[in-house]
C-alpha cells in the first residue's frame, strides 16, 4: 500500500511541470480582443461594450486560464458565432478576395507608375528625335565650317 | 505595357467591386424581410437546417411546412429574452402544444453553452436551434433581439414582432395564420 502511494507521488511530482506548463496561459486578453469582432456591434471586441462582447471576453478569459490555446478559442468561438467573429477574414473562399486586393492594388499601382513612366520617356525622346529630323539635312555640316572659318579668321 | 496595365486596372476594379457588391447584399437582406412581413406581402421565410440546442440533431424549418409555426429569435445576453422567456414557455405548454402550433427558438449571437443554461434556468421545453454563424439572423434580417414571426400553413410570414411578445398577440397572430 505504502509503495502504491509512493509511486502516485513519484508519478504526481514527475507530472507536476508538464500540467502546470499546460494550465499557462499562452495568449494575452489584450492580443485576442484585437482579433476577435463582436457579433452584435460589429466593431472589435477591443472596442466593445456590448452585453454579447462581454459574454465573449468572459469566455476567452476562462478558456485562457484553463490553457487553451489561442486558435482552440477562436475556433470554439467560430463554431458558434461563424467566421465572422474573426477579425482577419478567412484564408479561404471569398476572404481570398479580401487578403488578394492589397497586392492587387499594389501591383495595380506599380504597373500603372511603370506605363506611365515608360509613355512619358517614350514622348520625350520622340519629341527629341522630333527636333533632329527637323534639321535641315547638311545643315550640320555648313555650320561645323562657319565655326571652323570663324575660328581660322580670329587668329 | 498599356495592355497588362488596363487588365491589372480592370482586374483591381472588379475585385473592389465585389466586396462593394457583396457588402450591399449583405445590409439589403437584412432590412427587407421583416419589412416585407410588416408590409403584408406574406413572403415565404428564409429555409435553415440548424443543429438542435440539446444536441439531439438538426431542425429544418421546412420540415414544419403544414402546421402554423412560431420563430423566436433570442440570445442569452439579452435583457428583454429573459423577461419573454416564460411567456413563451406558459403559451407553449397553454395554447401552441394544444393547438397543434409549432414553436422554434433560434438561439443567435450566442455561446451555445450560455444558451443551454438560459434554456434550463427558464425551464424551455419547446424545440430550441442554435444558429451556429450569422447568416440565418441576417436573412430573416433580425436586429435587435428578442424578435418573433408566426408563419402560416405554407411557410409564409404573417406577423412580426420586434420586442417582447405578449401571449394576446400570439393568439391573434395564430389566428391570422391559420385562416
Amino acid at each position: 500500500m505504502i509503495r502504491r502511494v509512493l509511486l502516485l507521488l513519484c508519478v504526481g511530482v514527475a507530472l507536476f511541470p508538464v500540467v502546470a506548463v499546460a494550465a499557462q496561459p499562452q495568449f494575452s486578453m489584450l492580443e485576442i480582443e484585437s482579433e476577435l469582432m463582436c457579433p452584435t456591434c460589429q466593431s472589435r471586441l477591443d472596442m466593445s461594450q456590448s452585453p454579447a462582447a462581454d459574454r465573449i471576453r468572459a469566455f476567452v478569459e476562462a478558456k485562457r486560464v484553463q490553457g487553451w490555446s489561442k486558435e482552440q478559442v477562436k475556433a470554439a468561438l467560430v463554431a458558434d458565432f461563424g467566421p465572422s467573429v474573426l477579425a482577419a477574414p478567412p484564408v479561404a473562399g471569398f476572404g481570398l478576395v479580401a487578403w488578394l486586393m492589397p497586392a492587387l492594388v499594389a501591383i495595380g499601382g506599380i504597373a500603372l507608375v511603370v506605363g506611365l513612366a515608360l509613355a512619358w520617356r517614350g514622348r520625350r525622346s520622340g519629341a527629341r528625335s522630333g527636333t533632329a529630323t527637323m534639321v535641315e539635312p547638311g545643315l550640320d555640316a555648313r555650320v561645323d565650317q562657319e565655326l571652323q572659318r570663324f575660328s581660322d579668321e580670329q587668329r | 505595357m498599356k495592355r497588362v496595365v488596363i487588365i491589372v486596372v480592370a482586374v483591381v476594379l472588379l475585385g473592389f467591386g465585389a466586396v462593394v457588391v457583396r457588402a450591399v447584399m449583405r445590409t439589403s437582406g437584412a432590412q427587407s424581410f421583416p419589412a416585407a412581413v410588416a408590409s403584408g406581402a406574406l413572403p415565404v421565410a428564409p429555409a435553415f437546417v440548424l443543429p438542435q440546442l440539446d444536441g439531439s440533431g438538426s431542425l429544418a424549418l421546412t420540415s414544419l411546412r403544414g402546421s402554423v409555426v412560431v420563430v423566436n429569435f433570442w440570445a442569452s445576453w439579452c435583457d428583454p429574452c429573459k423577461d419573454e422567456a416564460p411567456i413563451l414557455q406558459d403559451f407553449w405548454v397553454t395554447d401552441a402544444q394544444p393547438q397543434g402550433v409549432a414553436f422554434v427558438g433560434v438561439d443567435t449571437q450566442d455561446l451555445s453553452d450560455d444558451a443551454r443554461a438560459f434554456a434550463k434556468a427558464y425551464g424551455l421545453t419547446f424545440p430550441l436551434v442554435h444558429d451556429d454563424g450569422d447568416g440565418v439572423a441576417r436573412a430573416w434580417g433580425v436586429g435587435a433581439l428578442p424578435e418573433t414571426f408566426v408563419l402560416d400553413r405554407q411557410g409564409r410570414a404573417v406577423r412580426w414582432f420586434p420586442g417582447v411578445v405578449s401571449a394576446a398577440d400570439l393568439r391573434a397572430a395564430i389566428a391570422e395564420a391559420s385562416k
